[in-house]
């Protein structure tokens, strides 16, 4: 059973935290960047309630680590495989019968958008901005946050958000209900 | 393009600094034109992208991240001096910035 150096688990009373920690913009380096048998021994062995996932700092998370992306896309099925581990870890997180709650300020782009997705709850900060940057990549979010965006807004606005690549900030946010609340 | 009167400029300006005071926990008055982001600020790019979002907003400038970031790309912007300019353009330019 693994911890993810990126990953500090936090427990305070019956609720778990988790932080995204790597580095100022606390990137998500691999697809596989949580050990999933981990985090359900972590939740059952401290009898948790609900999960808040945050990013240590300023920001949630600036995203996955677009250098790795390049050095592996001709590696033949690295991207396939460790898409679709972390599309597991996601769909795990999402299918959680306790409470789930991203607590966003900051950056939350790409990957730490769709990690944001996957929870029930989203609240963020005044400043917090959300972007799927992929397109400027040639890229489409790999973990089904466009699909987990799409239930959330409908598919035209969710299509808008991920093709431009803009960046929505946190007044938009909750105007379409991607967050539930924001605050200062 | 906009005009940028000297009012403007004074205002984008003081912004500039206000935010990067702020940001990265210096008093205003010891920012200088010729200090770095990264090395004397310890900053990084992403206080940028929160920076045009403060710009679009109190402006309502038709900016899109992609445009600054091609523009930064080819020029960048290092130093409180550069970003103040940058900061004019994008407020002049908006997406024809590239």
């Amino acid at each position: 059973m693994n911890k993810d150096d990126n990953i500090a688990y936090e427990v305070k009373g019956d609720i778990g935290i988790l932080i995204i920690q790597n580095g100022s913009k606390n990137v998500i380096d691999e697809p596989c960047f949580l050990d999933v048998e981990y985090l359900e021994d972590w939740i059952i062995s401290n009898s948790l309630k609900g999960v808040v996932i945050t990013g240590k700092g300023r920001h949630f998370s600036v995203g996955a680590n677009v250098d790795n992306i390049r050095q592996n896309r001709d590696t033949i099925g690295y991207l396939e495989k460790s898409l679709n581990k972390g599309k597991e870890i996601l769909a795990y997180i999402e299918q959680l019968n306790i409470i789930t709650v991203a607590a966003i300020s900051g950056i939350c782009f790409g990957a730490g958008f769709e990690l944001a997705l996957a929870c029930q709850h989203r609240i963020c900060t005044e400043n917090a901005l959300f972007a799927f940057p992929e397109s400027n990549l040639g890229m489409m979010p790999g973990l089904a946050g466009n699909l987990r965006l799409a239930q959330l807004i409908g598919k035209a606005a969710a299509s808008e958000i991920i093709i431009s690549g803009r960046s929505v900030t946190a007044e938009e946010a909750l105007e379409k209900k991607y967050s539930k609340s924001y605050s200062t | 393009m906009r005009e940028l009167t000297a009012e403007i400029k004074s205002e984008i300006k003081e912004i500039v600094y206000e935010f990067f005071a702020d940001e990265c926990d210096i008093p205003v008055d010891h920012l200088k034109e010729g200090s770095k982001i990264i090395e004397d600020l310890d900053g990084d790019s992403l206080l940028f992208v929160e920076l045009i979002e403060i710009l679009k907003k109190k402006y309502d400038l038709a900016i899109q991240l992609q445009a600054v970031g091609k523009y930064l790309l080819k020029n960048p912007a290092e130093t409180l001096a550069q970003v103040v300019e940058t900061a004019y353009l994008v407020y002049q330019k908006e997406n024809e910035i590239v």
